[in-house]
Parts: C-alpha cells; sequence; structure tokens
C-alpha cells in the first residue's frame, strides 16, 4: 500500500515538474491612471488581477482565472451593485499574424493585432516563450504576449517583469457550486439591468424634477454600443 | 452594503458644463474616502444657475480594467449645485462599490 502511494505521490511530482510555470507583471495604462496586473501561468490554470497597493481595497469576492485544460475563463463581471459569474471562452479573438518586431524585456517579440469585442489591438509576443497567455482575457498566439494595446489607446498592458520557471503558488478559488452563465447570457443580462436602472432612477426621487439625463459607460468590452459610444442614453 | 468591487483611485471630474465661460472649482467630498478631488468647470458669472452639468467617474476592478462612468443631467430650472450632485451621484453609482 505504501509503495502504492509512493508511486502516485513519484507520479505526481514528476508531471508538476515537467511545466514550467511563468508570471509577469504588466503596467496598465489608461486615462485613468497607471496600475500594475499580475499573469501566473502553469500547465492548467492561468490568473490575473491587479496588485494591490494602499488604494484598493474589497475585491474580495471576485476571481478571473482560465482553465486551460476546458478552455473556460471564469470571472465576475459587475453592474452597479449586481455580480455575475460569467464563464467564457478561452482566447476568442482571432489573431492576424504581422511581421513587425519589438524588444521587451529581452525578449524579441513579434506583432499580431486584433479586434475583440468593440476595440482594436496590437500585440506583441514571444515566440521564445512557448506559452499561449496574456494580459486579461488576451492570448491565443505562439508565445506569450508581452505587450498588448488598443488602438484607441483606451488601455494598454507592458510587460515590466517576466519570471520563468515560477514558483510562487497559483491559487483559484472553488467555483464548483457556482451557476455561471455564458458571455451572450451575460450581455443580455447586463443591457437587462441598465433598464431597471433607468426605471429605478426615474422612481427613486434622486433627479431634480424637469430634469434629463445622459449616461455614458465605457468598459474594455464594449457590450452595449449604444451606451458605451457617442453621447450615451439619455432617458 | 457591498456593492460591485471596483476600489481603486477614483478620479471624478465634473467637467463640460454648458457654459461659454468657464472657471475651475476643487470641492473635496469627505463622504466617500475614494474619490480623489471633485472638479467643478462652471459658469464665472452664473454659478447658481447652471443648465446642465456632466460629471466622469472611473475605477479599476479586479482585474485591471477601467470603467468611466459619464452622467450629464440638463434641467431648466436647477442650480449648478442641484445638477452637479445629482450627475454625480449618477456617474458613480454605477461605477464605485
Amino acid at each position: 500500500m505504501v509503495k502504492v502511494i509512493l508511486a502516485i505521490l513519484f507520479s505526481i511530482v514528476c508531471q508538476i515538474s515537467q511545466g514550467q510555470n511563468y508570471m509577469v507583471k504588466y503596467q496598465n495604462t489608461s486615462s485613468g491612471g497607471d496600475i500594475k496586473t499580475l499573469l501566473q501561468v502553469s500547465d492548467s490554470i492561468s490568473t490575473f488581477h491587479l496588485i494591490p497597493d494602499g488604494l484598493i481595497k474589497g475585491t474580495e469576492g471576485q476571481f478571473f482565472f482560465m482553465n486551460i485544460n476546458r478552455s473556460v475563463l471564469y470571472q465576475t463581471e459587475n453592474f452597479k451593485n449586481l455580480i455575475f459569474y460569467v464563464a467564457d471562452s478561452l482566447y476568442p479573438m482571432k489573431w492576424e499574424l504581422l511581421t513587425d518586431t519589438s524588444l521587451i524585456l529581452k525578449k524579441k517579440c513579434l506583432a499580431a493585432k486584433t479586434n475583440f469585442r468593440g476595440r482594436k489591438y496590437i500585440a506583441y509576443y514571444a515566440p521564445s516563450i512557448p506559452i499561449a497567455s496574456g494580459p486579461w482575457k488576451f492570448g491565443g498566439l505562439p508565445g506569450l504576449i508581452l505587450s498588448l494595446k488598443a488602438e484607441d489607446n483606451y488601455i494598454k498592458w507592458e510587460a515590466i517583469e517576466l519570471v520563468e520557471n515560477y514558483s510562487g503558488e497559483i491559487n483559484v478559488p472553488d467555483v464548483s457550486r457556482i451557476k455561471f452563465i455564458n458571455w451572450d447570457e451575460f450581455i443580455i443580462k447586463y443591457k437587462e439591468s441598465f433598464e431597471k436602472l433607468k426605471k429605478q432612477t426615474r422612481s427613486d426621487g434622486s433627479m431634480p424634477p424637469g430634469s434629463t439625463i445622459t449616461l455614458r459607460m465605457e468598459r474594455t468590452e464594449i457590450i452595449y454600443p449604444e451606451l458605451s459610444t457617442g453621447k450615451g442614453i439619455t432617458f | 452594503m457591498k456593492k460591485i468591487s471596483f476600489l481603486l483611485a477614483f478620479f471624478v471630474m465634473i467637467s463640460a458644463a454648458t457654459f461659454a465661460n468657464t472657471t475651475h472649482l476643487t470641492l473635496l467630498n469627505a463622504e466617500n474616502p475614494v474619490v480623489k478631488k471633485l472638479i467643478v468647470h462652471a459658469s464665472a458669472n452664473d454659478l447658481q444657475r447652471a443648465t446642465s452639468c456632466t460629471v466622469t467617474v472611473s475605477g479599476v476592478d479586479s482585474q485591471g480594467n477601467y470603467y468611466t462612468s459619464t452622467a450629464t443631467i440638463s434641467c431648466e430650472t436647477c442650480t449648478s449645485a442641484q445638477v452637479c450632485a445629482a450627475a454625480y451621484a449618477q456617474a458613480s453609482s454605477v461605477v464605485k462599490a
């Protein structure tokens, strides 16, 4: 019995040692300021999150991780005080590979571009790091994405630190009891939530009498174009 | 009440009110510790009778994504305080925790 257990443990250790883990810190830049984010990747799991500083609080209950074997991204999405549990496709964007090159963290990178949920992006990935990950939801290229920028400058990620053979723990929450919706269902619920917000705003007395409101909400993924572009929605 | 957890620095700007001549007022909102500053662009000669006010609130979620909410309140019979307060309330309510 002991031999069997030892054999199983040895097998597990061998499997773990075969896979190489990575950690990448990115500098996020947008009109809202600069922050840092962290990507941790193993053979089967990838996580991505904000690196807390003194200004960040209260992100408990939120998660964002990829089950690479199942090709699923599990994440929380928010609208006002609502939280949605969304199971999204892994790397749903389609890339066009380009010939431009760049040197990032001493790694030769090649360019690729994509159009993802309302914005155009250009990425630089390192073929010498043969994993298909990248910042946030981005990936699917033949190498780790070290730089990614929206063409409209809404957001940019630039790798500032790369650790190969990363030995840190990659923790993901137990989501086995959570009921997830897919991305299309989330879009429907997001729009329904906005319609409820409009009605509530008009009925709760928070608006001055005789006033009109125009609301515009920008986010990285444009999932409600009428709300995210132009002047927004007036009600 | 725990709301969404966008909790980084919130940069609040009240801007682009419908005035030809603008001046800048800096207000502090002590009730909301995540608000760094509140800047009002309003008429220098008629601060009491604004007809509209626009407020933009930005926040960051736990994945580092930026969310920006802009609310414009228009009201012919309101004061600048009324429209700007309402615009701030609306813009921040959909972004902040």
